[in-house]
Order: structure tokens, then sequence, then C-alpha cells
């Protein structure tokens, strides 16, 4: 627990956010767990994800048990699933504090070798050539194909997304290929001694350790940490190979079925090893059992969403958005960079090839990436104005600061355009997306932040409608249906929000500020109005809304409450409903 | 007159005051006081002090009868033309149906609440007011016809002279139920005959 910091909290207890910070999705009913052990003070809570920060607040005790988790300590994400009564698990790995200095190393490395999931059969192997175009193992049939070629020379399915390109314009710094010369003991030792072979979750059969997919029923046997580890391993296998000397360039099948052997004479040739030996140990501390529990945190899900969850983090981990914080100029371009990243690893992880039935799903599901990836190139200027909507709202912050700090300025001019500002925008609206189950309950805190000060200036009471305006207009392009704000008004008083949603007889929906509630103070300021109008004077409805800066229909309504406690009296004619004093109450002749 | 310090009232001006004599109170120049009011509280404020301005004014004009049709509508007890405020005929309904409640009015049986009967004198007032007439003129221990009583010479110069048949009828009804008067059919009201006892009859 003590990697998690102290957040701020905005007065409805929603997490104050910093510059740029974007909440993408949030999940209620949530505990957590320090290593294996639950974490006692932190047993339920509602839990934002942003693009830099995992934030926990607490639902009892939110003003002192909220803290935040910078997203740039995580090193390895594991979800589990939960069974019967175990709720599911998201299981956050630390970079220990030692590795802190250089955090990047370890994800680039994911990032950057998880597109060269390749199969790991000894045929893939056996295929690796110094040709230009990298050859590419058919998904259905298992044949290699020459790079070139777009669809299997066998049976004619196509060319998997993200099959085996493995680079041939590889390893950007040769310091990496160093680094990554392998010696036997480097790969046998974890292989052999901590993996045995790996017993299906599903079917309960031993496949080989190298094998990430059951051969027999296609359930996945490796997480992702141990299988982009094994993706590098064997790149580092296949540069290896083509770093040998001419004579064992050419690939041979007793070369391909007996890596060892290969590994030995590469060994042979070049070594350093105790550079790499260093690094991967320094990789494998990271997500180790035995040293997990002083560097994991876990996140247990009792009301479901671990799902999208996981994979909003993985996005939000991924996309390294803390790294631009500094420069809000750049975020256009970073989020788009770092969105197409996302969804290069995001198709090419999950696609290991393997045939039968899994193999045809997985085809199925990179060709949805690939229209995910279409869309959002279709939809790239909407995000980009979006972004440039964050901006536009912190340079609108900005004028309206420098206004208020010039005072040469026509005054009435300033106060109508500092309306303007103000109407201008929630640079983060909460949405459905962001949200999810508690969307209503968050809604309605951001409505009371965005509204609170309105409502006040307009006197403490305003019309729904006038608020629904207001809010969606702040709102841009993320409107709300009225429904929707109908609900999240109903949760002011259960949320203990200092605003209150209020129906007169008439039908008409308020929201009013908590002393504006009573209707003693609302009477006594429309009787003491009355009274001190000019001598044969009513007041209308229209006038006193003008009067008051409220709609007329509320207006309406507050005279006529005033007018059933007895207070005032109406007068109906040609000229309209005016109301006057009650000269009745204390008249004698 | 008013206890109110509000402008309103400051607002209503002086109050009215008709060729006959009658002032109108100043409330008689409110505007709300046209309007039926929807509260409850305040419409009975506003029906009683109608009531009260509605029995003066019949008073002081000697009036018994009130029937709902334009004439009415159009008297400047309900049209106060100052203000350009009239009562509506419903409005004029409600307030005589409030008078009727406390006795101080009552409906024609026969003119579906369109003619009403303003009691600005009760029937047992009347009831006093005749019968020491009658024994003060001596007229008692002889017959008298209701056109003597209403219309005769000598009860000229009394408050009932020209009284509603009606309410000379529900006077007489009091008297008998006393004990101290019998009445005589005759060929038509005005020769009903009634009779005064003596005082110690």
């Amino acid at each position: 627990m003590d990697r998690w910091d102290p957040i701020e909290l905005t007065s409805t207890f929603r997490p104050v956010l910093e510059p740029q910070e974007v909440i993408q999705t949030t999940q209620d009913q949530v505990g957590l767990y320090d290593g294996r052990v639950k974490a006692e003070d932190y047993p339920n809570g509602t839990v934002y994800l942003t693009n830099y920060r995992i934030l926990y607040i607490d639902a009892k005790d939110p003003a002192r048990k909220s803290i935040g988790l910078p997203l740039r300590l995580i090193n390895g994400i594991q979800h589990y699933g939960g069974f019967m009564s175990s709720s599911p698990k998201i299981t956050l790995d630390l970079y220990p504090r030692s590795a802190n200095a250089d955090p990047q190393s370890s994800t680039d490395f994911i990032s950057s070798h998880g597109g060269g999931g390749g199969g790991l059969d000894s045929s893939a192997l056996a295929a690796l050539t110094l040709n230009t175009e990298p050859s590419w193992v058919c998904s259905c049939c298992y044949n290699s194909n020459q790079g070139g070629l777009a669809k299997c020379t066998v049976c004619g399915v196509r060319k998997p997304q993200g099959s085996l390109e493995t680079p041939t314009t590889p390893a950007a710094d040769p310091f990496h290929f160093i680094e990554s010369i392998p010696t036997n003991t480097a790969i046998d030792t974890p292989s052999t001694n901590e993996q045995p072979g790996i017993a299906c979750p599903a079917c309960t059969f031993h496949n080989d350790p190298f094998m990430i997919h059951c051969e027999m029923c296609g359930t996945q046997l490796q997480d992702q940490d141990s299988m982009a580890f094994m993706l590098h391993r064997q790149q580092q296998h296949q540069r290896s190979i083509s770093q040998l000397p001419s004579t064992l360039s050419q690939p041979s099948t007793s070369l391909s079925t007996t890596p060892n052997s290969l590994d030995m004479t590469a060994t042979g040739k070049l070594s350093a090893p105790g550079k790499f030996m260093a690094g991967m140990s320094n990789f494998y501390n990271g997500s180790k059992p035995t040293v997990e529990d002083a560097n994991s945190v876990k996140l247990s899900f009792r009301a479901g969403g671990s799902g999208s969850f996981q994979t909003l983090l993985k996005s939000a981990v991924g996309n390294k958005a803390w790294e631009n914080k500094p420069k809000p100029r750049a975020v256009e371009t970073a989020r788009n960079q770092s969105s197409s990243t996302t969804i290069e690893s995001g198709s090419s992880s999950p696609s290991i090839q393997v045939g039968g039935i899994s193999g045809i799903m997985r085809t199925v599901e990179s060709n949805k990436k690939v229209a995910d990836e279409t869309l959002s190139e279709a939809f790239r200027d909407l995000q980009g104005l979006m972004d440039k909507a964050a901006e536009m709202v912190a340079l609108a912050e900005t004028i309206s600061n420098r206004l208020s700090k010039s005072s040469n300025v026509n005054n009435e001019e300033t106060a109508t355009f500092k309306t303007y500002l103000l109407s201008m925008g929630i640079a983060a609206p909460v949405t459905k997306d962001t949200a999810g189950a508690v969307f209503h309950k968050e809604l309605a805190r951001e409505l009371v932040e965005f509204i609170l000060p309105i409502v006040e200036r307009e006197g403490g009471t305003m019309s729904l409608m006038d608020i629904y305006c207001v809010f969606n207009r702040a709102r841009g392009v993320e409107l709300i249906s009225p429904k929707d704000l109908y609900t999240a008004c109903e949760l002011f008083e259960a949320l203990n929000l200092p605003l209150r949603l209020r129906k007169f007889d008439s039908g008409l929906l308020v929201i009013q500020t908590l002393a504006r509630y009573s209707d003693d103070e609302v009477s006594t300021a429309i009787t003491t109005r009355i009274q001190n109008l000019p001598p044969g004077a009513g007041l209308t409805a229209v006038e006193l809304a003008s009067a008051i800066q409220i709609s007329v229909a509320l207006a309406q309504d507050q005279l006529l409450m005033t007018e059933a406690r007895g207070l005032i009296c109406r007068d109906e004619s040609v000229e309209g409903l005016r109301f006057f004093d009650n000269l009745f109450t204390h008249w004698e002749i | 007159m008013s206890q109110s310090t509000s402008n309103a009232a400051q607002g209503l001006g002086q109050a009215t005051t008709l060729a006959s004599g009658f002032q109108f109170p100043s409330i008689h120049n409110f505007p709300p006081f046209y309007t039926l009011q929807p509260t409850a509280s305040t419409w009975k404020n506003q029906s009683d002090l109608w009531g009260t301005i509605i029995m003066r004014y019949y008073r002081h004009h000697r009036l018994y009868q009130l029937d709902l049709d334009d004439s009415t509508t159009n008297d400047q007890l309900f049209n106060n033309q100052r203000i350009n405020r009239k009562l509506k005929p419903e409005t004029i309904q409600a307030i005589i149906e409030e008078m009727v409640k406390k006795g101080d009015a009552e409906w024609d049986a026969t003119s579906r609440k369109r003619r009403a009967i303003i009691y600005w004198r009760k029937p047992e007032d009347w009831a006093a007011m005749i019968s020491s007439w009658v024994f003060e003129s001596g007229l008692n221990n002889s017959i008298l016809t209701y056109y003597e009583i209403a219309h005769g010479e000598n009860s000229e110069d009394q408050e009932f002279y020209n009284i509603h048949p009606t309410v000379l009828q529900k006077t007489m009804d009091v008297l008998v139920k006393r004990g101290v008067a019998a009445t005589f059919q005759g060929a038509n009201f005005e020769e009903m005959g009634v009779k005064f006892f003596n005082a110690g009859a």
C-alpha cells in the first residue's frame, strides 16, 4: 500500500484531475489487496482509471481513505476471472523501487516485441531465412509461406494480420542484440526448472512449456507477461540464428529441431552472457511470485466489470500518457501515435498461430481489429477536435483569469464575456463509457460541481429545463438525455449533495440549493417584494422572473405557492394574472 | 379603517362615494377583490368582506332582493369602473352562497340560485321592530293587512316601509311562532291579515 499516494478530492468526492488527465472508466465496489492480503483500510470503494493514474475512493470514508497509484509504476497486469465466491481480480505487478529509475525499458520491450509473436514450432524456425521479406506460417495448415505471398500456398487462407513478420530490419539498437545473446543457462534454467510442462486449465493436457495455447483445445495457457517473455526469447533465438556464420545461415531441419545445440554454437561465437543475465533476472524480479507481495497490488471487482477495466487499463498503460504531460500542445500527435501503437500491439499480441476453430476465431478477431482501426482512422478528426476542446477550455480559463485581473475593462462586457466562458466547458465529462455502472452517481456529482455556482448566481433555483440546456452546452458533444439528467438529480439526496430536485404542484421540476429549498424563505421574499411595490401595483410572474432572474414558469410556481399560503392574493383580468398583498386578512370594515 | 401598512393599501385611494350618499370602503378599489381567490382562507376573508359591503349597500338603498342578471352585475356595487373590474356572476353567486351559510341571505327556492333575499336585518329583528311599532301606535287587537304594514300611511316613516313580501312573511312566521300574532288568509298576499295580541297574552 505504500506505493499509493493520497489524492485530492472535490467537494462532491470526485477526484481532482490533473491538466490533461481524462477518466477512462469507473467501477464501484472494488476492494484492494496489498500483495495477497486484503488491505483492511480499503475494502470497498469506487475505482477510477484515468490516463495517468488508478484512483481509489472509499465508499465509507472518502475524505481520508482515497488514494491513487500512478500507471507508470505498473509493470504487468494479470487477470483472474473469479471462481465460485471469489470475485474477479486484476493483479498489478509494480516495478520494484530500484527499477523505477528506468521503468520504460520493460514496457518498450513488451510492446515492441509483442508484434513478433510467431509460431514456436520447428517449421517456423526452419522457415527463418535472411530473405528481405519475412516468411509467415499459415494459421490454418501450418505451411510456411514465402513472405511476399498474401495467401497460403497450400490452403489459400489469408496471411494473418499479426503473423510472424520477424525483423529483417530488426533491433534498432545493436545493444539489444548483444544483450540478447542467449546462453544455455539463460534459456533453459527458467523454462526447465519452473515449467516442466503446462497443464491446460481446460482439458488438463500437458503442453510443451513453449506453447502459449493448448495444443488440444486452444485455451490460452500463459499470461501476457510470460507470453511476452517467450516471444522475446524466441526473437533472440532467431537473431542468434541469423548471426551465425554463413554455413549455418541456411536453415536445416537438424538445426531447427535442435535449437539448444544451435544456441551453444552461438554462444561459443559471441559471448556477453553476463549482461543478458542481469537484464533477464531484473525482468523476472518484477513478476516472480516470491517478490510479488511487496511489488503487487490486487483489485477485487465485487460487482464485476473487471474485464473491460483490464482492457482499458492495458491501453492506458500502453498509451503512456504521462510522458506527454508537460507539453499539452503535443497531445494530439501523441494521442494519434499512441492510439496506433495500441492498435498494433492489441492486434498482434493475441494472434499466436494456432489451427482449428480457435485459429478461425482469431482471424475473425483480427479482421474486427482492422475494422476498428479503419473506424478510428475515420474518426480521428473528431478525436482531434475533442483533444482541442480540452485546450480550448484551458484557453478560456486563462482568458477568464486574465480578465479578472485587469480592471480597466468595461465591467458589463467583462461579466458577459465571463458568462460565455463559464458555460463553455467541462473538460472531461462523465460518460456512460467512462463511468459504467456508476454513471448516474458520477453524473450527479459532476452536475453539482458544475451547476452549483450557476444555480447560486441564479438566485438558488433553476428549472430542470434550463439546467439541461446549460449542462449539455458545457458538455459539448457528450450530450446526456433528459432521463439521465433526471435520474442523476434524483440521487442528490442519497449522495448528500448540496442541491435538491423539487417538483412543484404544477409538475414543474426545479433544482434548488438547500437554502432555497424551504418555502418559507421564498414566500417571505416574494411577499416582501410585493409589499414594497409602488402603491396600487401588482406583480406578475413575468415581472418576478425578470426581477430575480428565474424562469417564468418557476416564478409562476413560486407565486402560486406563496398565494396558497395566504400571503398574497390574485387579480385576474384581461391584463393577465397579477398578485397583490393579501389585504383581506386584516381588513376590517 | 385599514390595519395594513402596505403600499397596496395606500394605493387604493379615497373611498368611492355614490350620489345616494353610500360610501364604499376603500377595499372596493382593490383589484383582487373582484377575483375569486382560490386560497380557502383568503376566500373566506374576501367573501366576508363582500357580504358586509352587500348588506350595507342593500340597507342603505333599502333593497331586499338580488337577481343574478345584467342589471345587477353592472351595478356600481359589483362593477367598479374606476379600476375597471367587475365581479363575475359566478363569483357573486359564490359570495351569496357564503352569506346563505351564515344566515345573511336566502335563495329563492324557485329561482335555482338566480335570486336571493338579502337579510340586512334578520326576520327576528324585523319582528321586534314591527311588533313594537304596532304596540306603540295602538294597533294591537285589531287586524292589519300586510299592505298596511308594508305600504300603509302609518308606516311610511318606518324602516320596514316597502319591506319585501318574502321578508315580511318570514317576519310574520316568527311572530306567529312566538305567539305574539295570528295571521288570517286573504285573497292575495297583500290582503293577508295579521292580529297582534296584547303583550300579556
